[in-house]
């Protein structure tokens, strides 16, 4: 279809050298642009909330002196809003609790209204596009009236809260006293010494208040370093079990292959409390409670109360021991690079497990040597001795304690074991095949070609399920073991402070979380894929 | 539907219309006139800003400076306007964007019964006489995960045309598709073109260019660098970033 | 092979007319002795790794079975089945549990036969697991139940026993003195029960006790007489039969057929005098026993054979009451030892039992209490399931879509339904005098069937939660996605545990109307929250799937964003995480078991308070523990296996658009 029109302006040809612009100018004026930086528009609307609530009581009164006068006019004009009052407090829900609430919303979100609607109005002025219809507008004002919202509903909720506790709420119940016995852990009842050797704050540091000892923080930061303790162990534990089993799962061997996939299945279809119980109540708690019935394997002995084994303690010559050990290690690792070097360059084999192995433990047997010629080994055993009733000396790990870590071990591991058998067999077989074809060797494949990009999709859900871990180790309460929410638990029974306590409990479980989130994260980015 | 009468008898009408995606410049200075029922095919290479032109008329995109009429609605931040500007425009995707979950004929039918308020009788007929338009009547059930790419192009272009827009916007329509399944899509859009419909093509299909277009539009780099017709611009073009442009390709 | 052919590297080469027969693999690699060879013993290390393994697996699978069979009381599990699967809801209104049951199996077999493939095998499977519980009570002879056995120690006296028996039972008295020090030498003797006093005083301790004296020789029973008068008495204290053991004539040994039903009870009376003891015989005084020289104190085994220990049931009791009369009351010898009733919490059984009274007295008695739910369940899963499976595959399209949609109505409006079933009204009458449902507390509600429900309301409830948290977390608009964002990852960041404690004890302080709320409202409210957070980010991950371009699409349509998500975005991203979901289905059933640490008794804290709370069955933990771990086994692993399925058969991924 040939065109018809032959005008000029249908004949275009651009001429002009267009290059590319700046953006829209801002406005000139300095002011105008420092008013405009999103630091400070924030900022001023923080201080606005926070003016609002200092001036809260003043500000709270002028809704009641509205709803005075308009009581009064109304009563002039013949209408009687007193019996709306009676009316109102049948709701069970607490009305003036719900209009307070909603007069701090309104004033919250007031400025970002006013906001909006002077910005609606004015675009309406400029071109003719009534405010209603306005989209930006639109979507200002839901989200003011969501802010209104939520403000609205938290508000009321903490309003509610205050009236309906009997105990006023108060943030210094961890400075109380903690009165139960917690037999694992450090030691709350003692000083923090090692406090005041803490540069310039250490002496204030030692006399606050909350640290003392016997104070219910001490007793919660015990209960922190207990959940650490058995997250750590854990988490070390679950993830090489899950390594194991995840590569019996791919085994050529069919007893093998069919025994982990039995394994994954039982732990993984069974909640961790039956097994955490079963293995409390049924396993250990059949053996002997007496420490002296209990089983001994050498200097180990096993019974209802928990494991007892000898304590490693150091002691003068260990300095020397442990200077040769790191001496090793640095030696080590710069062996390790050199031999690296060394195959980049010239070709020959690097063996660099074998040049470091060499490094490390050479210079290890030489501090042992060393120490032993200065002074004596540099450990020494704290065996457990049986007293009247009970062991003294060596470490003791208690029956909870023990639960807990092989509990959550199996459980987390069934997991793991899924995620990395998913991970290896994510790598497609070409790619073994080609690593095959080149001569690579069975071993050097794994390590070179199949494990990094297993390694890919193997961390994301393995973050998932430390984060798991860490969440599932609260189940100590069931079995009795003082981590930090069965202490947490407990100082809320004993004083009653519910809302403080759970703040604090919720706060730590995120801090550990992000931690281990963050940890992961690092490593995420470390493997990712360089792509376009 | 329209607040002012035709300027002019253009339909769609860009005056000084500038974006940005942040800081990158990707419209420059648009100046254009379509009129009804022309056919105005963009061309240019990859990055030129052609497909952001079409979806910014549509409002898939906001610009920043600048103004677009269509039907004599400026396309601004008024919803009614927005709404309007898009039940009179229709757009076919590169990527067809049918809807898996739904059959043929439930695609076609989902924006009549929901946005036009037809009954569903209603609606099916006016699907069946599309599809038949485009020549796949007999696919009215079939899911579209189970048509060749032509087809379900085709079938695109019925669940546009089926909410009866004054103007069609093509964005790449056939970049997608096998060369066997180009010709069947063309065809219809040249029927289409022939029926008199208001067509805006994006395209790399320069022998569709050169037979249906009452319009070539050459864009690079965000501005538009040449507007004519077709046989002005494939035989005797005057700038010269456009015969470079058609040196490489043609 | 027809004629020999040239071999392939001369230059030319033409093939026979006919090829050489195919011949088979060599016999090492193929059939039962090559799959072995292939997968277990495939290499010296594979090999090495078989043997380990399966004497590993052989020892470990020993203990398990003889354990189970010989040692381990299951009647901790056959006699609180009720609580378990009901917790402590009337018994008379059980009736509307099982109709709930029925329901939900029903529908699940109407859902499985229209959508589900083909489940011959599951179906054949439990016809199967019904067909043994059928059979096995048979193979299971009448045994003789376990003896009963009592030590009778130089200065314990030993009350009366009694006992129930029926007409014609034969009873066997067995009085075996221990006077040999061999004999305090061996291992326990005994097979069968003995009585479960505390601490020192059961026979076992005292057995032990006296053992470890003679090992240490400050004991020797050979220095000791005894002179014992064991008798059987009925209910109103006649002296039925006796014997007498002395010291000519130590062991008595005596059977006794009981002439009618009821309570008898066993005396063992010591004769203190010394004396000698005479039998009026046709007027002449035998001696049967000599004046007693050594101290009458000694050590004997009494053994009761043919008397079953008497269940403690509420509902036994009643029956037996109602059977026998009451029990009688008998002189006591002591304050101490009064009576001693055969009743299961005095007794234990010791000792390994055979196959056969395993199959008798525990198996059996299980399999009693199942086998109707259990073949009532199968019959109408199979009929729903039929009737599922015809519809699917009828010619008529519309009675397809008439039974899918009935399917879904029912599973909608089953919970309300179920809801309201479980609780009943308030005033019973109010409603319709047909409908007589009277209130059921929801204290009384636990075991099994609120573990269901714990699981079904939290995950409806949750479902439109997490759709709405998961779209608001992906708006543009960022008050409402920073709000959506705290409210999950905060709500994911913490242990579940927290949330329950939260709700259990702040929730009340919300609202006061809320104080009153049952406990468990107040946990399905912290449920609810925790899984809709979860669910939230499995259906973030589902609309992240969904290409802009449909999107897109529909905008220049001109559908609103209303609209768009109902009609494009959300079915197609909520088809897409359907196994995710399922796996979270599973992950909550697991996760109701906390509920029992706040105090709701679900089936995990039911078994915990029968097995901490009464003291007849703490010993019996690990079988309780071990039963809870394989019925929620089987649970979940049949929705993985479901989901697995789902996800196999492609109804997870989004329907895939044909490249062209």
């Amino acid at each position: 279809m040939t065109a018809k029109y032959s005008r000029t302006d249908d004949f275009f040809v651009n001429t002009a050298d267009l290059s590319a612009r700046r953006p829209p100018p801002r406005s000139q004026n300095a002011a105008v642009q420092i008013l405009q930086l999103p630091a400070v528009i924030v900022a001023s609307y923080l201080a606005y909330i926070g003016g609002t609530i200092f001036f809260w009581n003043l500000l709270n009164d002028f809704p009641a002196i509205l709803a005075i006068i308009v009581k009064i006019l109304a009563s002039k004009v013949g209408i009687h809003l007193d019996s709306l009052d009676t009316f109102l407090n049948i709701f069970i829900v607490n009305i003036t609790n719900v209009v307070e609430a909603g007069w701090l919303g309104f004033l919250v979100a007031f400025p970002y209204i006013i906001y909006s609607v002077a910005n609606g109005l004015y675009v309406q002025w400029r071109t003719n596009i009534p405010i209603y219809r306005n989209i930006v507008f639109l979507s200002d004002i839901t989200q003011s009236v969501f802010l209104l919202a939520v403000i609205v509903g938290l508000y009321t909720l903490m309003l509610n809260v205050k009236d309906n506790t009997q105990i006023p709420i108060n943030w210094n119940v961890v400075s109380r006293r903690f009165s139960v016995e917690v037999s694992e852990g450090p030691d709350f009842n003692t000083e923090l010494t090692w406090l005041k050797d803490i540069p310039l704050v250490g002496d204030s540091l030692a006399n606050v208040n909350v640290l003392r000892p016997g104070t219910a923080t001490r007793a919660l930061m015990t209960g922190v370093i207990n959940t650490l303790r058995a997250v750590l162990l854990a988490l070390v534990f679950s993830t090489l079990l899950g390594i194991f089993v995840g590569i019996g799962l791919l085994s050529n061997n069919w007893l093998v292959r069919n025994l982990s996939t039995i394994y994954v299945e039982i732990f993984r279809n069974t909640p961790l409390l039956v097994q955490l119980f079963f293995i409390f109540r049924g396993l250990l708690g059949v053996l002997p409670t007496s420490p002296r019935d209990a089983y001994k394997l050498g200097d180990f002995y096993l019974s209802g109360r928990g494991l007892n084994f000898p304590k490693v303690l150091t002691t003068d010559t260990y300095p020397y021991f442990l200077v040769s050990v790191i001496a090793g290690l640095v030696v080590g690792i710069y062996l390790w690079r050199w031999r690296l070097k060394v195959q980049d360059e010239t070709g020959k084999p690097a063996n660099t497990l074998a040049w470091f192995s060499m490094a490390f433990w050479g210079l290890g047997a030489i501090g042992l040597g060393l120490a032993f010629a200065v002074g004596g080994s540099p450990f020494k055993l704290d065996y457990p001795v049986l007293d009247r009733f009970n062991f003294s000396g060596g470490s003791r790990w208690s029956s909870g304690y023990l639960t807990l870590v092989v509990g959550l071990t199996l459980y987390t591991g069934a997991f793991i074991a899924d995620i990395v058998r998913a991970g290896i067999q994510s790598v497609s077989y070409g790619q073994i095949e080609a690593a095959r074809a080149h001569g690579l060797t069975s071993n050097q494949t794994l390590r070179l070609v199949v494990l990094p990009q297993a390694m890919r999709l193997i961390v994301p859900p393995l973050t998932n399920q430390y984060l798991n871990l860490s969440k599932n180790s609260s189940l100590a309460i069931a079995i009795g073991f003082y981590d930090l929410y069965n202490v947490a638990t407990v100082v809320q029974n004993q004083t009653g402070q519910a809302v403080a306590l759970f703040a604090i409990l919720m706060g730590t479980y995120l801090v550990i979380s992000l931690l281990i989130s963050l940890l992961m994260n690092m490593v995420n980015r470390s493997m990712r894929l360089k792509t376009r | 539907m329209s607040e002012q009468s035709n300027s002019n008898g253009y339909i769609i009408e860009c005056q000084d219309v500038n974006k940005w995606f942040g800081e990158f410049h990707v419209l420059k200075d648009i100046n254009i006139k379509v009129k009804e029922r022309e056919v105005v095919v963009v061309i240019g290479p990859s990055g030129s800003g052609k497909s952001t032109l079409i979806r910014c008329i549509n409002r898939l995109e906001e610009h920043q400076e600048g103004k677009i009429v269509v039907d004599g609605i400026e396309l601004s931040n008024d919803l009614k306007n927005i709404n309007a500007i898009r039940r009179e425009t229709g757009m076919v995707f590169q990527s067809f964007n049918l809807f898996p979950h739904l059959t043929v004929m439930q695609n076609i039918t989902l924006a009549q019964r929901y946005v036009r308020r037809r009954p569903r009788r209603d609606a099916e007929d006016m699907a069946r006489q599309l599809l038949q338009r485009v020549g796949i009547p007999e696919q009215a059930n079939k899911y579209p995960g189970q048509l060749s790419g032509g087809q379900q192009q085709r079938v695109a272009i019925a669940r546009a045309l089926a909410m009866q827009p004054k103007i069609m916007l093509f964005d790449e329509p056939t970049s997608a598709l096998d060369p066997e399944m180009i010709k069947e899509v063309l065809d219809v859009m040249k029927e289409l073109a022939r029926s008199g419909m208001t067509m805006l093509v994006v395209t790399h299909e320069m022998g569709f260019a050169r037979e249906v277009a009452d319009r070539v539009i050459f864009m690079d780099s965000g501005r538009i660098v040449e507007i004519g017709t077709p046989e002005h611009f494939f035989e005797n073009p005057s700038h010269e970033r456009t015969k470079l442009f058609l040196s490489q390709i043609l | 092979m027809s004629e020999a052919y040239h071999r392939p590297d001369e230059t030319f080469y033409i093939a026979p007319k006919e090829p050489p027969p195919s011949r088979r693999p060599p016999a090492l690699t193929i059939g039962p002795a090559g799959w072995l060879r292939k997968n277990l013993f495939s290499s010296v290390r594979n090999t090495l790794i078989t043997v380990i393994t399966v004497g590993l697996m052989a020892a470990f699978f020993y203990e398990l079975v003889t354990w189970s069979v010989a040692k381990a009381e299951w009647n901790v599990v056959n006699n609180t089945m009720r609580l378990m699967m009901v917790g402590l809801y009337p018994v008379d209104q059980i009736w509307r549990i099982e109709l709930m049951a029925v329901l939900l199996v029903f529908l699940s077999g109407l859902g499985l036969g229209v959508w589900g493939g083909n489940a011959r095998g599951f179906f054949i499977i439990a016809l199967m697991i019904i067909i043994a519980a059928l059979f096995i009570p048979i193979g299971a002879e009448r045994i003789e139940p376990p003896p009963i056995r009592f030590l009778i120690t130089p200065t314990d006296a030993i009350g009366p026993v009694v006992f129930v028996g029926d007409k014609d039972d034969t009873v066997r008295l067995l009085v075996e003195p221990i006077d040999d020090n061999a004999i305090a030498n061996e291992t326990s003797p005994f097979v069968g029960f003995i009585e479960n006093s505390p601490g020192s005083s059961s026979s076992r301790a005292l057995w032990n006790n006296a053992k470890a004296q003679v090992v240490a020789g400050t004991l020797d029973l050979t220095n000791y007489n005894l002179q014992l008068t064991v008798q059987l008495l009925d209910r109103s204290g006649k002296v039925l039969d006796e014997q007498l053991s002395t010291p000519a004539q130590r062991t008595v040994n005596f059977e006794f057929k009981l002439p009618a039903d009821g309570w008898y009870y066993v005396q063992v009376l010591r004769d203190e005098t010394g004396e000698a003891i005479y039998e009026t015989v046709d007027g002449i005084q035998l001696p049967i026993a000599p004046a007693r020289t050594l101290p009458n104190t000694g050590y004997a085994w009494i053994r009761i054979n043919g008397v079953e220990t008497m269940s403690s049931q509420v509902a036994d009791v009643e029956q037996r009451t109602k059977t026998y009369g009451e029990v009688p009351a008998v002189q006591c010898p002591s304050a101490a030892e009064c009576r001693r009733l055969l009743l299961e919490e005095n007794t234990r059984f010791e000792g390994a039992r055979s196959f056969s009274a395993f199959l008798k007295t525990q198996l059996d008695p299980f399999l009693q209490e199942i086998i109707v739910s259990l073949i009532v369940g199968f019959a109408v899963m199979l009929a729903a399931y039929s009737i599922g499976n015809f519809a699917k595959q009828s010619r008529n399209p519309s009675s397809k879509k008439a039974v899918s949609r009935v399917t879904i109505i029912g599973w909608i409006i089953f919970f309300p339904l179920s809801w309201i079933l479980l609780s009943g009204f308030k005033d019973p009458d109010s409603v319709h005098p047909f409908l007589r449902l009277p209130e059921v507390a929801q204290s009384l509600w636990g075991g099994l069937i609120l573990t269901i429900v714990l699981t079904f309301v939290s995950l409806t409830v949750a479902f439109p939660i997490g759709v709405l948290l998961a779209l608001g977390r992906r708006s543009k608009l960022p008050i409402i996605s920073i709000f959506c964002i705290l409210f999950i990852e905060v709500v994911r960041g913490v242990p579940l545990i927290t949330i329950l404690f939260m709700a259990k004890f702040i929730v009340p302080y919300f609202a006061k109307s809320m104080s009153d709320t049952e406990l468990l409202i107040r946990l399905l409210v912290g449920l609810t929250l925790f899984t809709a957070a979860y669910n939230a980010e499995i259906i973030r991950g589902g609309l992240q799937i969904i290409p802009k371009g449909q999107i897109e699409a529909s905008q220049a349509l001109g559908l609103n964003p209303f609209a768009t998500n109902v009609f494009i975005v959300l079915p197609q991203a909520l088809r897409a995480v359907i196994p995710a979901m399922m796996s979270q289905s599973v992950s909550l059933f697991k996760d109701t078991t906390l509920v029992s640490i706040v105090g709701l008794f679900e089936f995990l804290g039911m078994i915990e308070l029968i097995v901490n709370g009464q003291q007849i069955y703490r010993p019996y933990q690990r079988e309780a523990y071990l039963f809870v771990g394989v019925i929620y086994f089987i649970i979940s692993y049949i929705m993985s296996s479901l989901s697995r399925r789902l996800e196999e058969s492609g109804a997870g991924t989004v329907r895939k658009m044909r490249k062209a």
